[in-house]
């Protein structure tokens, strides 16, 4: 009632319906299905966080129709030579930060540099790893890869150590968003205004480069199901994009996909690796899909494009150890819970430790687990990239570069066979979240990446109803 | 051994054997009361984790029915049975309704065991759970029973027994509400805590599930030796019927009752110990003052026996004790006047005995004497011409005979008046200078010989006196040898005395005589007053020496005197 009183005395004097953009929207209330952990583009993690930059950031490209990308803060579509090597942007002029400073091309280098860059522990690496000495700034010896340079404030010149195809797209990825290189304020559709423990506050920015997004906040919450439902249902929120099905509010499947892998260490295990392995390969990948929340099907491989059904697995070819540690996130638990009792079906104790979310991501790269259930929250749909992502979360940084380059020459399905033996990444399942709108917001569409721009919200009166909305 | 230490002896002997004999049934009267006493306890403590897994039995059995009734068991039901149950939300629920519950298991199932969600095992939802399916189709509704379950616990999914439970979904037959409380850790630690032993859970194969609490030390020797019962224990099979689920091993400790059972005894051998160290000291004063006249008596005896003849006792005491001291002292009285009478009646005979010999002594030369004056008389009155020559004989006769009666009162007067000697330390060499430097040769026709050993000790003498003895004892050899003989002269050290020998190689003295040769009178020369010897023996005895004599007839004689070395 706080926000309806104005809402409803502008949307008065809004446009008839049927008009885009005719009723401007005080503040529109989003549910996600976390707590956004990280901000920095470069340090994404979860799909909550890909949600929250896609309201707070902007890249040089955005995901584009058919697979494509499509001019974001650059001006038009990028230059790419007849080799494939060099790619050219230019910026469009007159764009700002959220703190007032121009968006410059040296502002683009330093964003991607930055993903490259070791003191910057970003898991994105992979989206510059084609670029011409990214190796060096990998190793510590170079700040900035010497393929990427910007000859004006508004050019951008990238030159590639080999044709990669994928680059583009993952210029077009979240992580890969353009932040001011001093105080990394980006150049989304809004900027943060607040932050709670529980909820994020944001505020319309109006130098975006689509102009002035049509709502003026948005407020980002992440209640648990049972507080999303109640939120939905009572009017306390507009939207939801959760997992869950929310009946009566035309639920739709979002594909930002998190992929779920089995992470098997050889290190830990030794010669039983293998054995256990196929045991977990060997197991009902469907049936254990349908224990995540939300849409889900079974992974056939790191490949996320391959066929849904995975082929069936050989069984165990040695002994399998009595005793095994499974690490988990807290938000995979019945997952975990599941491998546990289908290991222990077959002899094997296994010992969950179930982390939270936050903190798992640094248990895992400790890497003191003999399992692992790994989720990796996909910034890019296509598949090589994917992969790389994939390969990144599993063996590092520079197993997803080799895994990259390998998809680039052999295609992603046979990188990805070669990635899961050597990496001993069992992949299990991948699910997308779902989006949920109160019936009187329209106009919900996702990005050809998954996610869906805010900036794009526009609300129309459900005519049914005779309501304006919030 | 005194009377004393065994009278003693005998008053802790006493003491001690009555209590000893005593100590032996009531130590065994304590022991078996001590042992019921633990099988009392052992039985209580049995019912008590008897009681305590019936009780657990309830609770599972009041959880699953409050579960089957509950408003969020039913809203799952409905949405499991319009197939709107996602499997990722029904397997969060289970752990949430178990967690809000306090229990240890929890799950709702089909019929023939499928599970729809488990608090205890999450995991197995979707999948026939053989420990529940065992407990639906083993026992009713509502019943406890103990059944293995399997369970996810942080180490993995284990087999471990549980009090369960089962009751039917209100207004939803198809489901079954299950619920189990843990017989593990808590059971254990619980019915420690109320038995106040050890209890041990272990599954019907063995395996040890939890164990609290602790069994004591077992009794120590003295109090195994005493009788004290071992640590004893009661095994409760769950079910007690048929194949064993889970066992309960419950211990108690019986070191406490080895304790009291040491210590009652330790007290009653402190207390026997008192005693007879109590009696002892009682015996010890009794036996003192018993023994204290004897010991009184004793000493009397012996100062009597040293020539105290006067000795008293001087204790008090009664009875046959006070009249033996009594007696005693009479005795003594007696002695002591007897004694006196006959020293006085000897005194009385030795002046008998010196009138006797001074009459004799002095009559003998009064008969010469008064035959002189006689034969002067008679020459005067006759006018005898030899008158002159009969005068002169006559008168020189008179004059030896007195001057003989003067020596004889010499010698009896000093016999008499012999001072008391005024001893102090001398040499011996400087003794025997002084001695045989008045004898630079012996007389004409006797050789003197000297055989004196160089650095001789010094004894503590009146010198004038001991040289005395010297002079009459070199005399008497002189004497004894005659006109031409040897007398030797040697003195040497012993570790304790001073000894020096005059020999002579004289006829030697009779067997019979030399009993004789240091009393009083007695003499074997015709002009001897019989009193140098025992002048010299009484001289040398007042040193605490003694004069000993060696003679054979015929080869002579050797007096030594012997006095004691002054001590370092």
């Amino acid at each position: 009632m706080r926000r309806a009183l104005p809402l409803a005395l502008l949307l008065a004097a809004a446009p008839a319906a049927g008009a885009p953009r005719a009723r401007p929207c005080a503040e529109i209330r989003l549910l996600l299905p976390a707590a956004p952990a990280a901000l920095d583009p470069a340090l994404l993690h979860g799909s909550a966080d890909l949600l929250a930059a896609r309201a707070l950031h902007a890249g040089i490209l955005e995901p584009g129709p058919g697979g494509s990308a499509a001019p974001a803060l650059a001006e038009e579509p990028p230059q790419v030579s007849a080799d494939g090597r060099l790619v050219r942007l230019r910026l469009r002029a007159g764009l700002r930060f959220h703190d007032g400073a121009p968006v410059t091309a040296a502002d683009a280098v330093e964003s991607l540099s930055r993903l490259l860059r070791p003191e910057t522990r970003s898991p994105h690496g992979w989206i510059a790893a084609p670029i011409e000495g990214a190796e060096e700034v990998r190793a510590g010896r170079a700040r900035v890869p010497s393929g990427l340079s910007a000859p004006s404030p508004l050019e951008l010149e990238i030159r590639l150590t080999e044709p990669a195809p994928a680059f583009l797209r993952g210029l077009a990825a979240p992580p890969a968003a353009v932040v001011h290189a001093g105080s990394l304020a980006g150049a989304g559709p809004y900027r943060p205004a607040a932050r709670a423990a529980d909820a994020l506050r944001l505020a319309a920015f109006p130098g975006h480069f689509r102009g002035r997004p049509w709502c003026e906040a948005l407020a980002l919450a992440w209640p648990e199901p049972a507080a999303a439902a109640r939120r939905l249902a009572r009017g306390e929120a507009e939207v939801a994009v959760r997992p869950e099905a929310f009946p009566g509010h035309a639920p739709r499947e979002l594909p930002l996909a998190t992929a779920v892998v089995v992470q098997v260490r050889a290190q830990r295990l030794g010669t039983s690796a293998e054995p256990v392995r196929r045991a977990l390969l060997a197991l009902d990948r469907a049936e254990l899909a349908r224990l995540l929340r939300g849409p889900a099907r079974p992974l056939a491989s790191l490949d996320p494009s391959a066929p849904a059904a995975p082929a069936p697995a050989a069984p165990p070819t040695g002994p399998l150890p009595p005793r095994l540690g499974l690490l988990a996130p807290a938000s995979l638990r019945a997952l975990a819970d599941r491998i546990q009792v289908k290991l222990f079906d077959r002899g094997v104790r296994v010992a969950v430790e179930a982390v939270p979310d936050a903190a798992f991501a640094a248990r895992l790269e400790a890497g003191l687990h003999e399992l692992a259930l790994v989720p990796a929250a996909l910034a890019s749909d296509d598949p090589a990239l994917a992969l790389a992502q994939l390969a990144t979360a599993l063996g590092g940084p520079a197993r997803g570069d080799q895994v990259l380059r390998d998809a680039a020459r052999l295609g992603p399905a046979a990188a990805a066979a070669a990635a899961e033996a050597e990496l001993g990444a069992v992949p299990l399942a991948l699910a997308w979240l779902r989006i949920s709108a109160a019936p009187g917001l329209q106009g919900l569409a996702p990005a050809p990446d998954g996610t869906f721009d805010p900036g794009g919200l526009w609300l129309l009166p459900a005519a049914s109803e005779g309501r304006a909305g919030p | 051994m005194s009377l004393r230490t065994r009278l003693t002896l005998l008053f802790a002997l006493f003491a001690a054997l009555p209590m000893a004999a005593a100590m032996v049934p009531l130590s065994r009267a304590l022991s078996e009361a001590l042992a019921q006493e633990y099988a009392a306890r052992l039985e209580q403590a049995t019912q008590a984790v008897e009681g305590e897994v019936r009780r657990l039995g309830a609770e599972a059995a009041a959880a699953a029915r409050e579960l089957a009734r509950s408003p969020e068991a039913g809203e799952l039901a409905r949405e499991w049975s319009d197939g709107l149950l996602e499997p990722a939300d029904a397997s969060a629920r289970g752990p949430d309704w178990m967690a809000a519950r306090g229990l240890d298991a929890l799950a709702l199932v089909e019929p023939r065991g499928r599970v729809v969600t488990s608090g205890h095992l999450p995991g197995r939802a979707g999948d026939v759970d053989p420990g529940l399916r065992d407990l639906l189709s083993s026992g009713p509704a509502g019943r406890p029973a103990t059944r293995l379950l399997a369970v996810a616990t942080p180490a993995g999914v284990e087999d471990l027994p549980f009090a369960t439970a089962w009751e039917p979904l209100a207004g939803r037959p198809g489901l079954r509400a299950v619920a189990g409380v843990a017989l593990g850790s808590r059971l254990a630690e619980r019915a420690a805590a109320l038995t106040g032993g050890e209890v041990a859970v272990r599954l019907g194969s063995g395996r040890e599930v939890a164990v609290a609490g602790s069994r004591g030390d077992a009794p120590g020797r003295l109090a195994r030796l005493l009788g004290a019962p071992p640590p004893q224990g009661r095994t409760l099979r769950l079910p007690a019927q048929g194949e064993p689920v889970a066992v309960i091993e419950l211990a108690l400790p019986s070191g406490g009752l080895g304790r009291a059972l040491s210590t009652a005894a330790l007290a009653f051998l402190a207390a026997l110990l008192g005693g007879v160290l109590a009696a002892s000291l009682v015996g010890h004063l009794v036996a003192r003052r018993i023994t204290r006249p004897l010991d009184a008596l004793r000493a009397g005896a012996a100062a009597v026996g040293q020539g105290e003849l006067s000795a008293r006792v001087e204790v008090p005491a009664s009875g046959e004790v006070g009249e033996l001291v009594a007696g005693f002292n009479a005795m003594t009285g007696e002695l002591a006047r007897v004694t006196a009478r006959a020293a006085a009646a000897e005194r009385v005979a030795a002046w008998r005995e010196v009138a006797r010999r001074l009459a004799h002594e002095v009559k003998n030369p009064l008969t010469p004497v008064a035959m002189s004056v006689e034969t002067l008389r008679e020459a005067w009155t006759r006018r005898s011409p030899e008158f002159p020559a009969i005068f002169d004989e006559g008168t020189r006769a008179i004059g030896e005979e007195v001057r003989r009666l003067t020596r004889i009162v010499d010698e009896f007067g000093r016999f008499a008046r012999l001072p008391q000697p005024e001893l102090r330390p001398v040499g011996g060499g400087d003794l025997l200078s002084a001695f045989l430097a008045l004898y630079p040769e012996g007389p004409p026709g006797i050789e003197l010989r000297r055989e004196v050993e160089p650095a001789l000790p010094a004894v503590q003498v009146d010198p004038d006196q001991i040289l005395q003895v010297l002079h009459n004892l070199l005399r008497n050899a002189f004497e004894a040898v005659g006109r031409r003989g040897t007398v030797s002269v040697r003195a040497r050290a012993t570790p304790a005395e001073l000894w020096v020998e005059v020999a002579d190689d004289g006829p030697g003295i009779a067997p019979a005589d030399r009993a004789h040769l240091f009393e009083p009178y007695f003499t074997t020369k015709e002009a001897g007053t019989g009193l140098g010897l025992a002048i010299s023996e009484r001289i040398v005895r007042e040193h605490a020496g003694r004069i000993e004599v060696e003679s054979e007839p015929g080869k002579g004689t050797t007096f030594r005197v012997r006095l004691p070395r002054i001590e370092q």
